[in-house]
């Protein structure tokens, strides 16, 4: 069924990751990704991996679930791998195997090993960030690192609703999809079997009544919320104040020493050249 | 051909942390050409229940045989009992696509894989028998139509396939009165002229005890009881552990009792309280 998606949903607990400011988490996820891209040596890749496998066992979700959103990029990963492998070769040219254009090169497979590497940490690493944090905490942290846009006036606020309803409507709309798609096989339709244009097909009994639905429900909601003063010129106030707490700090200093030891390990590299 | 429900268990989203317990170690028959109700509040499991009797959900656990097909064997043969169990779901009217009324009614055949002729008069006997006329709205689009008319088209939709067994999830949710009179008119009409057994969600406890020849009351994913609906209803335990609301006739004879006037019996039908009530006052 449509619901058993996993990439990126919120997994509840109540662990000090989740107890996080999501603006500190999303901050970190930034460094986290910066920093990635700087590894260069093996005790780099060490650190990252410690890093990372540090954050899933303090955010106490199973590591089986962090891995199955692997999942849905492993196509990406495999492609640029094999890309790297055939096509790269990089600064050693040690010839491994060679036929008419290709030519594999020792170079070329460590340069394909290390890109797979941090492909796979950096999925890893961002879907901690929504695994740990529910969707509404999310859009109220970007909106509030966004607010200095404000005085250029851009229409944070706006932005942020915007996302939240996005966020919230997809589960609804997938039930929604379940349902009809219920409905329509009980009357004996098949999106199982068919080339794909019989396939393409059969997708539209599911997909108008979606979209009709969709659409009531966009009208429904822009009346609720126009009966309740949205966009209404004063200034709003928050339901959850959020401070940073000791949580954030301690998470800080310690992506903080990961970004200090990559970038001392890396001028220790230069030095040994 | 009857349904037979044995020891059904069925978990939504199974191992992951929003996993949940739908239906537990559910048993159930239903017999041919009975009028089974199914009561009990939301999330009590009764929809996951209707999924299960024509193949919607696979059976994970236990055991379900509707009409001879067995369902919880490996590859059971879903087209086989989609032919059989017609579903009306809740909003029926939300799940109309076609161009035209008659297109989507004949969706149903259509997948069957019955001849052009047989469509056609397929179509216009099912719209017929829920009160609507092929040649006045058949050209119509099925958007273009009053929200009752949308509710018998997609109904007719159903039927059109001739299920020998109706199952129906809260057909009169969100009609006026005069709506959910024609509806249930509708649906006891319907038994008689196509589909004998029928299964029918409802939250509306007047409605189902005229209806039913039994109930069914599900509470938390289990099955408390399958009783006529007198006996049911005269049950205060059970109706108090599912938090019923009780059918009019119920209420006035508990009422009567307090005020120091018992009847002997509990009905659900107002025409049997009035009956009672009639027969009592003559004694005096």
């Amino acid at each position: 069924m449509l619901r058993d998606v996993t990439f990126g949903q919120y997994y509840p607990k109540n662990s000090f990751v989740h107890r996080m400011d999501a603006r500190v988490k999303i901050l970190l996820m930034i460094l986290y990704i910066v920093t990635i891209f700087l590894v260069q040596t093996y005790s780099g890749y060490i650190a990252t991996a410690f890093v990372l496998i540090t954050t899933i066992v303090v955010a106490r979700i199973p590591l089986k679930t962090v891995l199955k959103s692997v999942k849905a990029v492993i196509f990406l990963v495999l492609f640029t791998a094999i890309l790297n492998i055939l096509f790269y070769q990089g600064e050693s040219t040690t010839v491994v195997f060679s036929w008419w254009i290709i030519k594999v090169t020792d170079g070329g497979l460590l340069f394909a090993m290390q890109m797979a590497f941090r492909l796979i940490f950096l999925v890893m690493g961002t879907s901690l960030l929504t695994f740990t944090t529910t969707p509404v905490e999310l859009t109220d942290g970007i909106e509030s690192l966004l607010s200095p846009l404000k005085l250029i006036r851009v229409p944070v606020h706006d932005i942020a609703v915007i996302m939240s309803i996005t966020l919230r409507f997809i589960p609804i709309l997938m039930e929604e999809t379940d349902k009809i798609i219920m409905a329509q096989s009980s009357r004996g339709a098949d999106f199982s079997s068919g080339g794909i244009i019989k396939r393409a097909k059969a997708l539209l009994p599911v997909l108008i009544p979606l979209f009709i639905s969709a659409f009531r429900r966009a009208d429904e909601l822009s009346l609720a919320m126009d009966s309740r003063c949205y966009g209404a010129p004063v200034k709003r106030t928050k339901h959850k104040v959020r401070r940073i707490s000791v949580r954030d700090i301690i998470g800080s200093i310690f992506y903080l020493a990961y970004l200090a030891f990559i970038i001392v390990d890396n001028s220790l590299l230069l030095l040994l050249i | 051909m009857s349904i037979v429900i044995e020891n059904l268990s069925f978990t939504y989203m199974k191992k992951t942390p929003y996993e949940k317990k739908a239906l537990k170690n559910l048993s159930l028959e239903i017999r041919d050409g009975e009028f089974l109700g199914i009561i009990g509040s939301t999330g009590s499991g009764k929809s996951t229940l209707i999924q299960h009797i024509n193949g919607l959900l696979p059976c994970q656990e236990g055991k379900i045989v509707v009409s001879g097909i067995d369902l919880s064997c490996k590859k059971p043969d879903y087209k086989a009992v989609r032919k059989k169990v017609g579903v009306v779901f809740q909003y029926p009217e939300y799940q109309l696509f076609d161009e035209t009324v008659e297109k989507d009614v004949g969706f149903g055949p259509k997948n069957m894989g019955l001849k052009e002729d047989e469509i056609k008069e397929r179509v216009r006997e099912s719209l017929q028998l829920v009160g609507l006329n092929v040649d006045e709205i058949g050209q119509k689009s099925p958007f273009d139509l009053s929200g009752g008319q949308k509710r018998r088209v997609a109904i007719a939709g159903v039927i059109a396939m001739r299920p020998e067994i109706l199952v129906l999830d809260e057909p009169t949710a969100g009609l006026d009165p005069q709506g959910k009179k024609e509806i249930l008119d509708l649906v006891k009409n319907l038994q008689k002229t196509c589909s004998p057994t029928v299964i029918m969600i409802s939250h509306n406890m007047d409605e189902i005890s005229d209806m039913a020849d039994r109930i069914a009351l599900m509470h938390k994913g289990e099955l408390l009881a399958c009783l006529t609906p007198d006996e049911l209803f005269s049950r205060k335990d059970l109706v108090d552990v599912a938090g019923l609301e009780l059918p009019v006739a119920v209420s006035v004879i508990q009422k009567l009792r307090d005020r120091g006037v018992d009847l002997g019996q509990t009905v659900c039908r107002k025409s049997e309280l009035a009956d009672l009530i009639a027969r009592r006052v003559k004694k005096c």
